[in-house]
């Protein structure tokens, strides 16, 4: 393993802490609201917000899953702390003044942090995986994580470390450690159970130690949800996150796309030879799921870790096809009708940032064209693009 | 010697980032900003032709471009005409906008946004609110019970470039000022002391 020049980490770690404080996405603000009330001893949230409903100053209900809850409301006593003496009036306002915080720049960057922890340890872990600083840096310096996790400041880069650190373990034969590790990844947000098959199907001389094991990954979150089960609140908040109708929602004749061409990358992957089998077959299900599903941004974070080595260590032509997806997959984000997108991300620098007109809205006022159809163009190429990238590396596995 | 300078080309990009988020962008793109406004009161207050409200207000900015009030439609039943007239200190109309209980809210601003007025700082405008409704408290204006006075928003535009870049950068020192001078001055020396340990 080639060794790592520190004085890169540390200009990767100066980077980001010139972009955390002063983008800012909604979705921190909304996650940290409900997870706050676990410093006032609410344990029990799915029921606090249900039967609080019309006295909180944030009404729409927690969708999030029980460990998740826990484990964020743990890391917000953990940066109290640090916090600013105004973050919890502005968490709890939700009103005409819920962006003149001037101070919102320090909201921003105290709240990221375990965002910086995880995506330094995603960096980690690629290399350790991968055995080249080629990758490692590639992580660090290229501008779509960063957009990712603190531009859009979502949470999904912990479990998408978690569902690495998994695979790592995987590819190590740690059975227990992995299935473990996918299971907290579950328990934070329900999406890596999409990957568990292919972990499953990894290593196929193993296949009875996996049997064995894999019932690790489903145990953090039977145990966070036992106690839930009987509430009806919790069953009205967690379906109420959508992912899976989203994933059922393209449908030929009836039938769901996106489930049946999941199952086919599955067959192919378990027959396949290629060293990079894994990252192929979550590569082609990115593809897929972009093309299919009407994704929110920060859903890429799920796969982008897993497609690193095939960027890096690709050819040209192939650079210049995912640079050429990533571009439409940012204009389907500019065009969609939420200025927290777009303009709104400067609310801390400027909260008049929030009163400007979206593309979608300029696009939708200055012109006769309809916004939401050129948005839909984009997405079908995105398909037509996906579906080719997925023969292309379905004949190369 | 090479380091010292390649810390100084290091320094100068981070600043020139910075004077970009905060300088450029807002000064080239935000052109409207708020001015005098009210927003506090809770209370809602029946809009019927028995009941029209008129509001005084001073500008304290130069170029109004817009006014606002919060108007309740409960149900979003009512599709009465709402007339929002724009006056002069002499209550001659300047603007109006007539709009239809089918674009109020329950609650809602009610935003009118006009090509903006050559006005000045300390001009006087009466904002006055009618409408054809006949029935008491179908339709509701935010305001206070004892005085009639009414929440009101306004917004003032900068004609050209340089006077938006000074609004902008008053508005950035009056935030700066206003923000943790403990956690600036702590954000600033970690910047600067990460700077210094990439070129030792």
């Amino acid at each position: 393993m080639s060794k790592i020049n520190k004085k890169i980490i540390i200009f990767a770690v100066l980077i980001r802490l010139l972009i955390m404080p002063f983008f800012y996405h909604p979705d921190i603000k909304s996650q940290l609201f409900h997870m706050q009330y676990l410093s006032h001893g609410i344990l029990n949230i799915y029921d606090f917000v249900d039967k609080n409903k019309s006295d909180l100053p944030y009404t729409n209900i927690y969708v999030y899953l029980p460990f998740t809850y826990y484990f964020f409301g743990s890391i917000d006593f953990i940066l109290s702390p640090l916090y600013s003496s105004d973050l919890y009036q502005w968490l709890n306002d939700w009103g005409e003044t819920q962006n003149n915080y001037p101070n919102m720049i320090f909201f921003m960057l105290v709240l990221k942090i375990p965002y910086l922890i995880f995506d330094l340890l995603i960096g980690l872990i690629l290399y350790k995986i991968y055995k080249t600083k080629k990758v490692l840096y590639f992580w660090l310096f290229n501008p779509i994580s960063i957009y990712l996790i603190y531009i859009l400041g979502n949470f999904d880069v912990i479990p998408a470390f978690l569902t690495l650190l998994s695979f790592h373990f995987i590819k190590n034969k740690k059975q227990f450690w992995s299935y473990f590790t996918i299971g907290l990844a579950i328990a934070l947000k329900m999406y890596p159970i999409m990957f568990l098959p292919f972990l499953f199907f990894y290593d196929k001389k193993n296949i009875l130690k996996n049997i064995k094991y894999a019932i690790f990954s489903l145990v953090p979150l039977i145990l966070s949800i036992i106690p839930f089960l009987k509430q009806k609140s919790f069953y009205d908040s967690f379906l109420g996150s959508g992912l899976t109708q989203k994933i059922l929602e393209y449908k030929i004749t009836g039938l769901p796309i996106f489930p049946i061409l999941f199952f086919f990358i599955l067959i192919i992957y378990c027959f396949s030879k290629s060293k990079y089998k894994f990252e192929i077959a979550i590569l082609q299900i990115f593809l897929l799921f972009i093309g299919l599903v009407n994704f929110h941004p920060q859903w890429i974070m799920w796969f982008f870790p897993f497609m690193i080595i095939l960027f890096v260590n690709s050819k040209i032509k192939n650079k210049l096809f995912f640079i050429i997806f990533f571009l439409f997959i940012f204009l389907y984000i500019f065009l969609i009708n939420d200025n927290s997108l777009t303009w709104g991300h400067l609310i801390p620098i400027d909260p008049n940032f929030a009163n400007l007109r979206s593309p979608y809205q300029i696009i939708k006022l200055k012109t006769s064209i309809d916004p939401v159809l050129i948005q839909k163009n984009i997405h079908d190429l995105l398909l037509f693009f996906g579906i080719i990238g997925i023969f292309y590396y379905g004949k190369n596995k | 010697m090479a380091k010292i300078s390649k810390l100084f080309i290091l320094i100068i990009s981070e600043l020139i980032f910075l004077a970009f988020l905060f300088l450029i962008l807002p000064s080239v793109f935000i052109r409207e900003r708020p001015g005098i406004n009210q927003t506090s009161y809770n209370e809602t207050l029946s809009l019927d032709t028995k009941n029209s409200f008129s509001k005084e207000f001073i500008s304290d900015q130069d170029n109004l471009q817009s006014i606002s009030v919060l108007l309740k439609n409960p149900a979003l039943a009512n599709k009465s005409q709402v007339k929002i007239e724009l006056q002069d200190q002499n209550k001659n109309t300047l603007k109006f906008l007539e709009t239809s209980g089918h674009s109020i809210n329950d609650p809602g601003w009610v935003n009118f946004k006009f090509p903006y007025i050559n006005s000045k700082k300390g001009d006087k405008f009466f904002i006055k609110i009618s409408t054809d409704n006949q029935q008491s408290d179908k339709l509701f204006i935010y305001g206070d019970l004892k005085n009639k006075n009414i929440n009101f928003k306004t917004t003032f535009t900068t004609k050209n470039i340089n006077e938006s870049f000074e609004k902008n950068l008053n508005q950035q020192i009056k935030n700066f000022q206003s923000r943790n001078i403990f956690q600036s001055v702590i954000y600033l020396f970690l910047l600067l002391l990460i700077n210094i340990f990439i070129f030792i």
